[in-house]
């Protein structure tokens, strides 16, 4: 009986011992268990596809702007492999498109077989400005339509990434106090019919970090942005936004 | 230490670096402030309710315009400026980031209502709550005043707000954090809104 008694006293003793512990373990893990951190990225369009008619897309080099979050500077893109994030846009968009069924044109060819087209294709790369505001100017109009009768009316995609950077997280050791990483990278992309300048389709997704061509996430984000573009092939309706 | 506190000497050698560093601070400087400004007198400003930029607009921010206008309010009275606060939100409805980026006279001139001449537009760009070991809050906040007279643009600036506590009690106070970091950027952004001096 004392034995027993014994073993229940050494028991209760250690467990006591390590109660606060085991305490602050469990809350640690019911906290983390319904952590609920911002999305890391997220899209702005809703589940539906749009159908394209047209099968033949000329990708456009994209538009990287990178702005200090505290300012809106603009800071170079060498700074943070904005190039290499630009390349891998377009090479991994065009292995995305191809794979739905889309004809991805091959620019440089078709500059070196057509001058008129490798004109019209320059003075769009020169005009636009804002591409998501791009049927405003005429001569704009005038290039898509050359763009149009010599590429069989390829329609042209057109991507903007907008990264805005901010300080890293921090962590102060005397208080406790901790900030998280601000930066974060908005991509935008647009397809536009080449014969009359209207928008066909276009979406956004936001990436909760700095653009890079080996992180998972930003393949990720490129995926997401042309997850709900397909081709009409099958007779589906063409989704317009004007 | 509190016997050589109260000799003259040792009173100055406190004093003299505090008032060296006071004299270093240097006023935040907006990104943008028109030569014109301070050449006339500014009557009344009237403040519109804030723009909503955020990325899907999520969370819902219900109590946002009460977090920021809140503290231009109390700034605004701070630099002396006489003002009123819109609460009509659709005078901002139509508001996009392009119209904000890309400034026109005669859309500036059709801003907020006919009779004002003065107008703050404060937009929300981005805010953001994590919850780590700790929690954590970021915000963006962009602001602008017009004049609509000419339809310029007389100020323009950003704030940036960044909160944060670790530890349980950091977990705890997930909740404020996104309200908390929305304040602080209202607050780092008109601390640049210059005082009116006439």
């Amino acid at each position: 009986m004392d034995t027993m008694r014994n073993v229940i006293n050494t028991f209760a003793r250690t467990n006591l011992r390590v109660l606060p512990a085991i305490v602050l373990l469990v809350t640690l893990l019911l906290f983390s268990s319904c952590a609920t951190t911002s999305q890391h990225i997220s899209s702005n369009s809703g589940k539906e596809a749009s159908y394209i008619a047209h099968e033949k897309i000329i990708i456009m080099p994209p538009i990287l702007k990178y702005m200090s979050i505290s300012n809106d500077a603009t800071l170079p893109q060498t700074n943070y492999k904005g190039e290499e994030a630009g390349v891998f846009l377009v090479s991994y968009s065009t292995e995305l498109l191809s794979k739905k069924g889309f004809s991805v044109l091959d620019t440089t060819a078709l500059s070196e077989k057509d001058s008129k087209f490798k004109t019209a294709y320059n003075g769009i790369l020169g005009e636009r400005i804002n591409p998501f505001r791009l049927s405003s100017t005429p001569e704009l109009a005038d290039d898509l339509k050359v763009l149009a009768e010599s590429s069989d009316n390829a329609d042209i995609l057109i991507f903007m990434v907008r990264v805005k950077v901010g300080p890293d997280g921090t962590w102060n050791p005397f208080n406790g106090a901790i900030t998280s990483n601000s930066s974060y990278t908005r991509l935008k992309a647009l397809l536009v019919e080449t014969k009359n300048g209207r928008s066909l389709w276009k979406n956004e997704v936001q990436l909760r970090e700095i653009p890079d061509p080996e992180s998972s996430d930003y393949k990720k984000a490129v995926k997401l942005l042309l997850e709900n573009l397909k081709t009409a092939k099958g007779g589906q309706n063409v989704q317009i936004i004007h | 230490m509190y016997k050589l506190f109260t000799k003259p000497l040792y009173r100055l050698l406190i004093f003299i670096p505090f008032l060296i560093l006071t004299g270093c601070a240097v006023a935040k400087q907006p990104i943008f402030l028109s030569s014109t400004f301070g050449q006339e007198k500014i009557e009344s400003i009237q403040v519109l309710p804030v723009v909503d930029f955020r990325f899907n607009k999520e969370p819902e921010l219900p109590e946002l315009d009460k977090w920021v206008l809140g503290e231009v309010k109390s700034k605004l009275k701070r630099k002396e400026y006489t003002f009123t606060i819109a609460s009509d939100t659709s005078l901002v409805d139509n508001i996009t980031e392009e119209d904000l980026q890309e400034v026109d006279a005669e859309w500036v001139k059709n801003l907020g209502p006919s009779d004002s001449r003065w107008v703050i537009v404060i937009a929300l760009l981005d805010a953001k709550s994590n919850l780590t070991f700790g929690s954590t809050g970021n915000a963006e906040v962009s602001g602008y005043l017009f004049d609509k007279k000419d339809g310029s643009m007389v100020w323009r600036d950003k704030g940036i707000g960044k909160v944060g506590q670790g530890g349980l009690v950091g977990m705890l106070l997930k909740g404020s954090m996104l309200r908390d970091a929305v304040k602080k950027a209202t607050v780092d952004l008109m601390n640049s809104f210059p005082k009116n001096e006439i």
